[in-house]
């Protein structure tokens, strides 16, 4: 018989363990070549994969940008809110 | 006299010259978002739209998690982005001539501050609103700040 409790736990340490995204959202204020900018310069991104994302976020309405630890992606998060960006964060799912 | 002039890159930065009426509208929207951010410790500013779309919420689907990461990072962010409004009113105040010159560092908070003024406007009267009617003064102003941004971009990128 399954332990419910230890099945619990484990879920939870596999959820622990995965990794979280960086969602940036369309607006229909920040101007296109400024979230290029953002991404450019504050993720280091080289510029084509920024326009792409940028672009992605324009027509698909968002993008996952960056992925890691949640820690890592409350920093970014917090970097994007500090540049005007609509952002958030999500476990990735499977 | 060039009226709408660009930002142009000089010498160790990059410069534009304001007029008092621009320096008057940039300095009335600034004060308005510091007043906003100023109450973002309290309650009712949660209510407050202006606040809301500058200091978003980050977790949608959970608000435990939301409300940590506001707890973690409001004041902060709050501080920061009305410190950036400030300071782009302090620059205006002491720009001889009306002569702004940044240099990088102040050049991207510059960028910043009037991203959020453009954010705080379109929040404010609506953003249908200000795109659509650019003869109202509010839609010009929305305008004209979209301009302004999209020049300093532009001056930045070019470093």
């Amino acid at each position: 018989m399954t332990d419910v409790l230890e099945d619990t736990r484990v879920e939870q340490r596999l959820r622990l363990g995965k990794p979280w995204t960086l969602i940036v959202w369309d607006d229909p204020v920040n101007l296109m070549t400024y979230v290029t900018w953002v991404f450019t310069s504050y993720f280091g991104f080289p510029k084509p994969k920024s326009e792409r994302l940028m672009m992605q976020v324009h027509t698909e309405g968002r993008a996952a940008v960056v992925s890691g630890t949640r820690e890592e992606m409350e920093r970014h998060v917090e970097a994007m809110h500090g540049y005007g960006l609509q952002a958030t964060l999500q476990q990735v799912d499977g | 006299m060039k009226v709408l002039g660009e930002f142009v890159r000089t010498h160790g930065g990059i410069e534009r010259r304001f007029t008092s009426s621009e320096r008057r509208m940039l300095t009335n929207l600034a004060g308005g978002v510091v007043a906003s951010l100023d109450t973002a410790d309290e309650v009712g500013s949660y209510a407050d739209p202006v606040v809301t779309r500058l200091l978003p919420v980050a977790y949608p689907d959970d608000p435990d998690a939301a409300a940590e990461y506001a707890g973690a990072t409001r004041s902060r962010l709050a501080a920061a982005k009305s410190d950036a409004a400030r300071r782009l009113v302090a620059d205006l105040e002491s720009a001889p001539g009306g002569v702004v010159h940044l240099d990088e560092a102040a050049a991207v908070r510059w960028l910043t501050a009037l991203g959020d003024l453009r954010l705080a406007l379109a929040e404010r009267v609506g953003i249908e609103e200000v795109q659509r009617s650019v003869h109202t003064p509010q839609g010009m102003l929305y305008a004209w700040l979209t301009w302004l941004q999209g020049s300093l971009v532009e001056a930045v990128e070019a470093h």
